[in-house]
């Protein structure tokens, strides 16, 4: 189902719309006939984590939502395009309208639709999951994201409405994908602030069409088929997730069989392995930027300017000075490109023909030159007044890709005169000194969402000046807050479109970072699976659909649900 | 016996308390916690955290949370785990079975295999075998955990496929096998992490055993059955084995510490869950409370480990009993 979700729905085409819904209904509502032939079969996926908790808000890691979206549902599903502003499939609505005034979407909920435990979902559970997100106590990561949905109603038992603040492109995104709605009479009275370590965090139960059966800790957790689904019961009978951290065991486990899917970022991994005759490869859209950040103020001491880096000039020098596609193409080979800005490609306002800073050593030695860092006779590191080029760049122990890569920029720097010392540190190190602030240059990175909304918590001004703010760096350009303000309240992605490029090009011009990679992962699957529904953004978002054939499938395929699954 | 036995427990309860004292600072004074573990965690806004901090109790005096801890303790409850739903006693109760597994395999193997390499080299100490044996024996005992883990790895479940790569059992098939085929789908997964260091311990083993053969092959007794007619091979086995077991029967209690040790990494590498593996994933997470009941269990293991090995010391040497 292809439909235009935005403000400017005409009445035809909201006729149109219902159309075309109610056959969706059909299919999503009704339950889908089982083919049984499809049905059967058992696939095991690669965890590269153990997941903390599978309590949606909670979630932080990609094992988790992986985990969690066959468990959870959302009100509607991201279409197999990704198109962030009409390209939706049903999920626990069924059908969904605007308001005249497009400032609020009626949602109306699959009136078969049960929760796991065979209790009813309810418009009151969306009402609910909605302050579950949006409750400061809680911790959803991307809280700020749903700042523009002023309030969630029950019109009635079976009917959400979400009201919003102002009009905007991505209204239809925020209400529909954001939430994987949980239920209310499991969660109602646990306490908010003890949530991460609440039971239903282990035990969740969920309207999907997978459901827990067993979780091993530390070695695996395993989803089975709800055969009582309200949308039919999934074609595999069971997902297992083996929790595998180790980087020699993965590859072997695959080789072997033992793991039918994995997601894969390491290059040497991803060549050994796609030639492997049972594996099917797929590259997926990157949403992971890493960047060296430069710090526009003193570490710690936000009222004074950074001695080095307040300097656009300098930065810029930086930036000239590496020789980004040559550092990323022998770190990555073909698993990352070049990143262009805080964006990756795969964002729809993300847009490549911006001008980025390109290579040129000889240019950036004249700049440096320029702004009086100069060389002293006899000596390797530049000075000026007296004060040679020398700054600390901080980098997370706990990433190997970017503890190889500062080694190579270390030394390209290096050749231009100026002494980067790696300060290398753990995890919690890196945390506690990036939200203090306490760095010049940190090499940090980012996940990011289709949607570019994210871009102000991280950039804007507002952020840098709030003590618990997100933006590290300092940066503040009200020019680029303008853009990106305007391309957020847009009505559609092409009115969109325009801001953000004004948006990315005021970033990008100002340097407050070095746009170092963007890396993709490749997921290598097994031959014998037939997927559908793999949505560019989510390549999980479908496993419920998909199915092993009779004629090729293994024996661990052919056990069977061992207990009836509801 | 009594009083002895009562001073090393009173010791080894001395022991425990200073472990478990000492982890509970180290845990504690090392750099973030568990709401600030993951780089991810950087979006969630510190008064998020402050909030989490406040309603486990983190954010109180040091020494208020270790009298608390101490009164926990005391209870025998290591109190609740700050990453999982449940006591951290559970979660080391789910962990422990597999760590005993493990380690109690690779303990049987490593004597046996140890004993047998250690007495046959001293049978024939300073030919071609013997020093072809000892060197094979310095290396293997010189290969870090890990490395060996990834080589037979690679070799047995990468190469040649006899044994799965990881995990305890089969994930899907497992419960659906015979009690025959789940024992032996279980034995399967465990050769390799259990070879591995097996593998490790005998190479020491087998080192120790033939010094000790060859401190006893020449002392009068020895002598005295040879000039009896005894055969070289009742003398080795019934005669000189049994008094060269001193020093390794007294090995048998100080490696279990060592073992623990070594399974961090072995059951790393072979997705085995684990105590070890459960402590390397706690201390990342900064699960206090789970790092410190496994600091506890390390150091139970340490304190059993020697009060069994001075037991069977006077078991089997009648001039260590006397005193």
């Amino acid at each position: 189902m292809r439909e235009w979700i935005g403000p400017r729905i005409s009445v035809l085409l909201a006729s149109t719309l219902a159309c075309t819904l109610a056959a969706a209904a059909c299919s999503a509502g009704e339950k889908q006939p089982v083919d049984a032939e499809a049905v059967g079969g058992s696939i095991v996926i690669a965890a590269q984590n153990e997941p903390r908790t599978l309590l949606p808000p909670l979630i932080t890691q990609i094992d988790e939502k992986i985990i969690a979206d066959q468990i959870f549902e959302p009100l509607a599903v991201l279409g197999d395009e990704g198109h962030l502003d009409h390209d939706y499939r049903p999920g626990l609505a069924d059908s969904w309208s605007w308001e005249s005034d497009s400032t609020a979407i009626v949602f109306h909920l699959n009136t078969k639709a049960r929760w796991q435990d065979g209790k009813p979902v309810r418009a009151s559970d969306v009402r609910f999951t909605f302050g579950l997100y949006t409750d400061s106590i809680v911790g959803f990561k991307d809280r700020s994201s749903l700042a523009r949905i002023d309030s969630v109603t029950a019109r009635d038992s079976v009917t959400a409405v979400f009201w919003f603040k102002n009009r905007y492109a991505e209204q239809f995104y925020d209400a529909a994908t954001r939430l994987l709605i949980v239920p209310e009479h499991l969660l109602a009275r646990e306490p908010r602030a003890t949530l991460l370590t609440s039971a239903f965090g282990r035990k969740p139960v969920g309207s999907g069409r997978f459901r827990l059966g067993k979780w091993t800790p530390n070695a695996s957790i395993e989803l089975v088929a709800d055969t009582a689904n309200y949308h039919g019961r999934p074609n595999l009978d069971r997902v297992v997730f083996a929790v595998t951290t180790d980087p020699t065991a993965l590859p072997t486990r695959i080789t072997t069989g033992e793991i039918d899917l994995a997601e894969v970022s390491s290059p040497v991994m991803f060549r050994t392995l796609k030639e492997q005759p049972d594996l099917r490869a797929r590259m997926n859209p990157s949403y992971d930027y890493s960047f060296l950040l430069f710090n526009a103020r003193k570490p710690r001491q936000r009222q004074q300017p950074n001695a080095l880096f307040a300097d656009i000039g300098l930065r810029r020098a930086v930036s000239m000075g590496l020789d980004r596609a040559k550092l990323v193409r022998s770190q990555f080979d073909s698993l990352a490109v070049v990143s262009t800005g805080p964006m990756t490609r795969a964002q729809p306002l993300a847009d490549s023909t911006i001008a980025t800073i390109g290579y040129d050593s000889a240019g950036a030695a004249r700049l440096l030159d320029s702004l009086g860092w100069t060389l002293p006779a006899g000596k390797t590191v530049r000075e000026r007044r007296g004060q040679p080029l020398k700054f600390a760049v901080l980098v997370p122990t706990i990433s190997s890709n970017r503890m190889t890569l500062i080694v190579a920029i270390q030394e390209s720097l290096r050749k231009l005169g100026m002494e980067v010392v790696v300060d290398a540190v753990g995890g919690n190190t890196f945390v506690a000194r990036l939200g203090a602030r306490d760095f010049d240059v940190v090499f940090d990175g980012r996940h990011v969402e289709p949607s570019v909304a994210g871009l102000r918590a991280y950039w804007s001004v507002a952020s840098a000046r709030d003590a618990n703010g997100l933006n590290f760096g300092n940066y503040e350009n009200p020019r680029f807050d303008a853009h990106l303000d305007s391309a957020l309240a847009a009505r559609d992605l092409a009115s969109a479109r325009p801001h953000a490029k004004q948006a990315f090009e005021t970033i990008v011009a100002d340097v407050p970072a070095v746009w170092i990679y963007e890396t993709r992962t490749a997921t290598l699957m097994h031959k014998r699976i037939k997927p559908v529904h793999i949505v560019s953004t989510a390549w999980w978002a479908g496993i419920a659909d998909w199915s092993i054939p009779a004629a090729e499938r293994l024996p661990r395929d052919r056990v069977g649900l061992r207990v009836a699954s509801r | 016996m009594r009083r002895f036995l009562a001073r090393r427990l009173a010791h080894g309860a001395a022991v425990i308390f200073i472990a478990a004292s000492l982890s509970f600072l180290l845990v504690h004074l090392a750099p973030g916690d568990p709401f600030s573990t993951t780089l991810d965690s950087v979006s969630i806004n510190p008064s998020v955290k402050a909030a989490w901090r406040a309603a486990y109790g983190l954010d109180r005096p040091l020494l208020e949370q270790y009298f608390r801890f101490l009164g926990q303790l005391a209870r025998g409850n290591l109190g609740p785990s700050l990453l999982q739903p449940g006591p951290a006693s559970t979660a080391l109760a789910d962990a422990v079975p597999n760590t005993l597994l493990l380690m109690g395999t690779a303990l049987v193997l490593s004597f046996v295999i140890g004993i047998g390499v250690g007495s046959w080299q001293a049978a024939r100490a300073g030919s071609r075998g013997d020093r072809a044996a000892g060197n094979v024996s310095l290396v293997v005992a010189s290969l870090p955990e890990f490395w060996l883990a990834a080589v037979l790895l690679l070799v047995f479940a990468y190469r040649f496929r006899v044994f799965p790569a990881a995990g305890v059992v089969d994930l899907v098939m497992h419960d659906s096998l015979s009690p025959a085929g789940r024992l032996l789908d279980r034995l399967r997964h465990l050769a390799l992490p259990a070879l591995t260091l097996s593998l490790l311990g005998s190479a020491s083993i087998a080192r120790y055993q033939r010094a000790a053969l060859l401190d006893v092959l020449p002392q009068d007794f020895i002598r005295t059955a040879r000039a009896k007619g005894v055969t070289d091979r009742l003398v080795l086995w019934r005669h000189a084995l049994r008094n060269a077991l001193v020093p390794t029967i007294v090995l048998l209690g100080l490696s279990l510490p060592t073992l623990l040790g070594g399974a961090v990494f072995v059951e790393q590498v072979f997705s085995w869950p684990g105590l070890g593996r459960l402590a390397a994933a706690a201390f990342h997470a900064r699960d206090y409370q789970v790092v410190i009941g496994a600091t506890i269990m390390g150091a139970v293991l340490v304190v059993v480990g020697g009060i069994l090995a001075d037991l069977l010391h006077a078991a089997v040497d009648p001039r260590v009993r006397a005193q």
